[in-house]
Order: structure tokens, then sequence, then C-alpha cells
């Protein structure tokens, strides 16, 4: 581990839930989907880290895992927390990264989920305006490609 | 008809989203089909008067679901869709994509991959910088400026030709490796029409500088602060000229990026003008990059051949694309099929700062200004109504708009 990283897993240790490093270049810190916005805080206040490359999101079958990726030179560092699907919502971390918001809209369309807090949580980005509301998000696990493609009337 | 049809659309809640505060003839919709769109997109832009004062955004008319997609196929055949995921920077999506799998398997790129990696990725930033200073031309009302740039960057993509055998969707990216090697008898020539190119440039930078349509056009237009850029996360030459050092070839160096002299351009303003400079100067470094690449280029294979499955594990790639910062993130079980692959494209990242960049400005530079930023989105909306008495607004559906045409010209039809 590069003094770098270090720096940052020290600083991120109170909300610290687990660290991964899948590799010295990726540094992965989970977090309570609660403190989330306390990790975000920390990360650009106290380390001065403000570039949010992106936010991913991704199907691990109970939960949704939400990576808040950020760009640092020679590594990337994700906040990541996990959140149940039985209520898909976290605070929203545009407060504290006003670019977030855009990506926040993505995962909000691609997988449900619902950032509080998110001045455009009432609209789409990116999914069709046909996109009915009974199929499920199109990028979680359960939803097959046929049910996507016949609910926006690509397929009969 | 507007009675009728208010409760056929599903979508009418979305439609006036973020609209309630303003009044009807203060709604401007701007695109997704508008001339100064060449790729769909749609903004209503709120006005006073002549100036913007708020504009919403709405993307995804050209969304085909490629995450989606990229868990039904294998890690290779992923490198050649990814590909197509732009049609201008689509060797920075494909070498991106397989530099996220590379950091999974723990081989060593060969050298002279590198360097071809870095010669390719620096012609593509060429004819892309090249691409937007004709178009910039286009929409300021020089056209001359636009039909010689294009021309000049034919020089760039006959090089892409010569050593992939394609202009655009190069395909030579490939898992640990590039699929073709460049032959040395044809170098001396790419340094011919490298230093070309470079001339050319000067002689554009004195066009930039001094042509009264341009200048009228670009002074001024589109000012962002550096601090509005930091916060809204923005990326690639709009952040380098509000003079931010900021680029992944320097900050996280791959590919060849660590042996090859490199000159971060930076600005201490951002306006269209400030853009258009940095580029013809960026366009410079390249060349120069590109030539010392080529005449260095190390001696090896360009390729190792791997097996088709990529270890267990997940990583995230980034690299310095024409427009900014490409971001990859790859998971993996261990099989043929990636468990789950994001993409974050730089105009994603740079659209909050665009419309920041258009706030301020009047109607007439709403062309030049989006252009600004290089975008590169896709299209098809419906037309958005507000009724300001009724605080109520709707949609249209293409069929229906055609319908009311119809009817408006030939009343006879209703019956």
């Amino acid at each position: 581990m590069t003094n770098e990283t270090a720096r940052i897993v020290e600083a991120l240790q109170p909300v610290t839930l687990n660290k991964l490093t899948p590799s010295d270049r990726f540094l992965i810190i989970q977090v309570e989907p609660e403190n989330t916005t306390k990790a975000l805080k920390i990360m650009t206040d106290a380390l001065g880290i403000k570039h949010l490359s992106t936010i991913t999101g991704q199907d691990l079958g109970e939960g949704v895992c939400i990576d808040y990726q950020f760009a640092e030179p020679n590594h990337i560092v994700a906040v990541r927390t996990i959140i149940p699907k039985t209520s898909l919502k976290i605070e929203s971390g545009t407060a504290v990264v006003p670019g977030a918001i855009l990506y926040e809209m993505e995962i909000h369309d691609m997988f449900g989920v619902v950032f509080e807090g998110n001045p455009w949580m009432d609209r789409k980005l990116l999914l069709p305006d046909n996109y009915p509301s009974d199929i499920p998000p199109p990028l979680l696990k359960t939803t097959s490609t046929e049910k996507i493609r016949r609910a926006v009337g690509v397929e009969k | 008809m507007q009675e009728d049809h208010e409760h056929d659309i599903p979508s009418v809640k979305e439609a006036s989203a973020g609209l309630a505060q303003y009044s009807v003839e203060n709604v401007v919709p701007f695109g997704p089909v508008h001339p100064a769109l060449k790729e769909p997109e749609y903004f209503k832009l709120i006005i006073e008067g002549e100036k913007i004062v708020d504009v919403i955004p709405r993307i995804g008319y050209v969304h085909r679901g490629l995450e989606k997609a990229a868990e039904q196929r294998q890690w290779i055949q992923n490198i050649y869709m990814f590909e197509r995921t732009c049609g201008i920077c689509s060797f920075a999506h494909a070498s991106t994509y397989v530099q996220a799998i590379e950091g999974l398997m723990m081989y060593k790129l060969p050298e002279r991959a590198k360097y071809i990696r870095l010669i390719i990725a620096e012609l593509e930033r060429i004819h892309s910088h090249l691409l937007w200073i004709g178009l910039m031309g286009y929409w300021s009302g020089f056209e001359t400026l636009f039909m010689w740039v294009w021309k000049d960057r034919e020089t760039i993509l006959d090089i892409e030709e010569a050593i992939s055998g394609n202009r655009v969707h190069k395909s030579i990216a490939t898992i640990e490796g590039v699929k073709r090697d460049i032959p040395e008898q044809l170098i001396p020539g790419f340094v011919e029409r490298l230093k070309y190119i470079t001339s050319r440039a000067q002689f554009y930078k004195e066009i930039v500088d001094t042509e009264e349509t341009l200048l009228v056009r670009t002074k001024g237009a589109g000012k962002i602060s550096a601090d509005t850029l930091v916060k809204l996360c923005a990326v690639g030459p709009l952040v380098r000229a509000a003079g931010l050092a900021i680029d992944v070839r320097k900050d996280d160096p791959y590919a060849a990026y660590g042996d090859v002299p490199l000159d971060i351009v930076t600005k201490s303003g951002v306006d269209i003008h400030t853009l258009m400079e940095l580029r013809l100067e960026e366009l410079v470094v390249s060349a120069n990059m590109v030539i010392y690449a080529l005449q260095n280029l190390p001696p090896g294979p360009v390729k190792i051949r791997v097996p088709p499955v990529v270890p267990k594990g997940e990583n995230a790639s980034h690299s310095e694309a024409p427009r900014g910062e490409i971001f990859y993130y790859v998971k993996s079980n261990g099989g043929r099929i990636p468990d789950r692959v994001k993409v974050r494209t730089p105009t994603l990242a740079n659209l909050s700062a665009a419309l920041e960049m258009l706030k301020g400005q009047t109607l007439a530079d709403v062309p030049v200004v989006l252009t600004g930023i290089d975008p590169c989105f896709g299209c098809m909306d419906r037309l958005s109504f507000a009724n300001n008495d009724t605080q109520k607004s709707w949609r249209w559906s293409g069929e229906q708009l055609r319908r009311y045409g119809i009817l408006h010209y030939f009343p006879e039809r209703s019956k």
C-alpha cells in the first residue's frame, strides 16, 4: 500500500465496514448506507479528493451495490455501499459532490434506487418515456433482455 | 384536442418536471431534432427575453443498452461492441476496456504494443480535435474553415487506415496487445504527413486568433469558472482551459505515456475561443508524440496469446480520450462472460458543466456553446406543451403531431 492509499484508509477508518484492495491501483472502502454521505464528505473535504469519476451500480442478488468511484493520481478509490432490495433508498450525495447529479439519475433509471435529496429524481434520464412502470429496472439481473425489448415495443 | 390526449400519455408528470415555476412563453424546446445538433439531445431552455436563465436536459435518445448487452457476450466480443460506443474516439473505448481486463490478468503487456496503443490514441485525438475545430467554424458561420480542416483530417484518417485497415472503427485493441503491427517502411511517410498537420495547425491558430467572424462568436461565449468545473467533476480540455493541469495521461500513465514526452497545455480561463486555441495546441503536442513514438518504436511482439476466460475479480480503469476521461469498471466471475461492465463517457461528465455554461448566454449562442464541450450524444423525443393558466403540461407523440398538422391545414379531414 502506498502512502497515499494509507492516508485514505486512515481517514475513512471511522466509517469503514470493510476494505478491499483488488489491485494496488484500485481501493474499495465499504461503508454502511447511512454513512455514505459522511464518507463522501471525508473524501472531498478532509482528503481533498474532489473528482468523482462516476457512480457504478450492480445487482448483487439480495442488494444493489453502489460504488462512488473517485479518480486520483495513480489509483482509483471507490466508496462502496450495499442497500437491500427491500428498500432501495439512499441519501443523495449531490449536497457534497454536485457533479453526482446525473450519475445518480442513471442509477435511478437502471436500478430503481431513489436518491433522497436529488432534485431531479422526478424524471428519467436515459430510459425511454414509454418504459413501463410495471417492468423492473433494466440492469437488474432478473430483468431479461427479451422482457425489455417487448416492453419498449422493439419485439412482439 | 389537448383535453383528449392529456390522459393518453403516461409521462405527463415527467414532461412537466422542473417547469412548474416558469411560464409557458419562457420555455423554448431545443432538440432533439435540431439543425444545430448532429446527434439527438433535448434541452428545455428557459429564457428571459433573449437570455437563457435555466436549462433542463433530457438524454438517452440513442441509449442502446450496451451495459446490459455486455453481460450476454464474451469478453473478446465486447471489445468490438464497446468500440462502437463512439464513432470518433472508438479506440479510447476499446483500449480502456481491455486495460481494465488486463488489470485482472497477470501478464506483462509487450513494449511495442504499448507504443502502438499510444500512437493510435494520439492519432485519434488529432482527428477528433480537427473535427471539432471544423464544426466550430461551421456553427460560427465560417464554413471555409470547416472545409479546410476536414480535408486535413483525412490525412490522419489515411494514416489510421494504413495501420489498421479502417478509418474509424480500427478494431486494433485486443486483450494483452494490439492486433496489427506498424510496418517499418510506412513510418517515414507518416512522419511527413504529421509534420504537414503541425504546419496546418499553426495556420489555423493564426486564423482563430485574427479572423473577425470567429472572434465575435467565440470570445467571451460559454464562460465558466475553474471552481465550478471542479465541483461538477468536469473532465478533459474543458478543465485544462480553466488552468487546471488535469490529464489522465500524466496523472495515471497507461500504455507508453510514461516514456514519451508529454506537455500538458493549459489556458487561463474558459470560453469558446480559449477552447479552440487549446485544442489546436494539444493537437500539435499529440502530433509530436506520435512522431517520437514512431521513431522510437521498440522491437518485439505486439501481442500475447491469452485464454478467453478472465480471472475472478473486479477492476476499474480510466484513460484520456479526446473529450476527457473515459472510465470503465469490469467485474468477472471467472468465466467467459463479464458479470458487470460500466462505462462512463466524457460527455456525461461534462454535461452538467455545459448546462452551467449555457446560463446567461443568448439563444443564438446555444449551438456554439453546446458544441464547445465537444458533445457526443444521440436523439428522438416529442414536443412538450405547457399551459400557463392551468399549470399543466403534456406531450404529443409523432403521430399526434402529424395528425394535428394535417387537421390544421385540412380541417375537413377530421370527419
